[in-house]
């Protein structure tokens, strides 16, 4: 016999005692539904996961007020705090009690308590939120400068009118830890407290009245009033708003 | 290879067969039941020729026949739907022969032959001819099992494992010529024992 006809007898001799068991087109098609099943099962996860992909964006497009921290009413407020932010000093609020009587009648509500604020775009002055707290009556906010002079900034906002005026320089720079480093004192000033922080003041008929401090590390505050605002300068020195 | 490519294959073979989306009449699930009744024996065997062991002869068999019952109902009437049934389950060996090749040793149907004192050489050498038969390479056992087997021609082997009948030709050889030499050394020792 050859190796064929061996093979065949022999293949012939392994699989005579097999049978198929009487379950198996029933187990084909079991397993078939459990195929369909997972199938299924897995395409609807799948669709389920691409919808909620889907769907976070959109809701968030629909509705932004729960991104962030600021709903619709912090984003009103952001925009009302930009408006009020501008080049130009502007009085607001504050004390209107406290205000002198009546000031000259001008374009500019006078008489009203100042709420002064800046612009908070100028990296190098930090950010100025309100710059006085406190304007006398009868002046009116000129249009803020700034200065580069050497390693320091300048900013410097003045306020004048008929009963004078009110000069205001926040300086930065990062040497400033002192008064003195403002290099703005003249030799007679004094030590003086203001904001909770050590500075100098200078009163005289020969200079402007003047107080300067260092509200903190590289940013110092001066303010300077016309004489005929000395009698006020604390007041309006402590009412300098830097933050 | 991906199950599109693959069920593509398993077609291919049988694609007379298929009547797609046409109007012919189609298979329903009393015609499997009644196919696999009839033929799941033989279907069994080839099976277990093809992969060696009987318990993963009858997991390739359901698995094949879960494969075409999934297209049952595209098969037409008119056609045998075995040979299409007989291709899945000759690719699915092959497959799961490839990938489970590292493993080849753990899935051996049975310990290895024990010298014990047979009634006649020759049943001794019918085992050690399976043995080795199944030792082969799963596309080279393949193409002994339907050419010795199945008793298919050539070009039929050739269809059904989707290659040239050369290949088959030179397969073939290759699996006598490993066989026969395996087979005479056996022999030797077989004839040294007795």
């Amino acid at each position: 016999m050859d190796l064929e006809d061996e093979l065949r007898q022999a293949m012939a001799d392994h699989v005579t005692e097999l049978s198929a068991p009487g379950d198996l087109a029933a187990g084909a098609k079991r397993r078939h539904h459990r195929t369909v099943r997972r199938r299924a099962a897995f395409a609807v996860g799948a669709a389920g996961v691409i919808v909620a992909a889907g769907m976070i964006p959109a809701y968030n497009t629909i509705h932004p007020q729960t991104v962030g921290a600021d709903g619709p009413e912090g984003r009103k407020q952001g925009q009302q705090t930009t408006r009020t932010l501008s080049t130009s000093p502007t009085p607001s609020t504050d004390a209107p009690s406290s205000s002198p009587g009546a000031g000259p009648k001008g374009s500019h509500p006078a008489g009203r308590p100042t709420r002064q604020s800046d612009d908070t775009r100028n990296p190098g002055l930090g950010t100025v939120k309100a710059l006085l707290t406190y304007l006398p009556h009868g002046l009116t906010a000129k249009p803020c400068t700034t200065e580069h002079t050497g390693t320091k900034d300048t900013k410097t906002c003045r306020w004048s009118g008929s009963s004078g005026w009110i000069e205001v320089r926040l300086v930065h720079g990062k040497g400033l830890k002192s008064p003195s480093d403002l290099k703005l004192a003249p030799v007679v000033a004094k030590a003086f407290r203001v904001h909770g922080h050590q500075g100098l003041r200078a009163d005289g008929p020969a200079l402007p009245n003047q107080i300067m401090w260092i509200e903190r590390q590289g940013l110092g505050v001066w303010v300077g009033v016309s004489p005929s605002l000395g009698g006020s300068m604390t007041r309006i020195a402590e009412g300098v708003n830097v933050t | 290879m991906a199950p599109a490519r693959r069920a593509t294959r398993d077609r291919s073979a049988f694609d007379v067969g298929f009547t797609g989306r046409s109007t012919l009449a189609r298979r329903d699930d009393e015609s499997f039941v009644k196919f696999v009744t009839e033929r799941g024996t033989a279907l069994l065997r080839t099976a277990s020729l093809l992969c060696g062991a009987r318990s993963d002869a009858e997991d390739i068999l359901q698995t094949a026949l879960e494969k075409a019952y999934r297209h049952w109902h595209k098969i037409s009437t008119d056609a045998d739907p075995e040979p299409y049934v007989r291709r899945i389950l000759v690719n699915l060996t092959v497959s799961r022969a490839r990938r489970w090749r590292v493993l080849r040793e753990v899935h051996m149907p049975s310990p290895p032959e024990v010298p014990s004192a047979s009634e006649t050489a020759t049943v001794e050498l019918r085992g050690v001819l399976i043995d080795e038969l199944r030792r082969l390479g799963p596309r080279q056992r393949a193409v002994l099992v339907l050419r010795y087997w199945e008793d298919m021609s050539e070009a039929d082997t050739a269809k059904m494992l989707g290659c040239s009948v050369g290949t088959v030709k030179s397969q073939a050889a290759r699996g006598l010529a490993r066989l026969r030499e395996r087979m005479g050394s056996s022999a030797h020792t077989a004839a040294s024992r007795g």
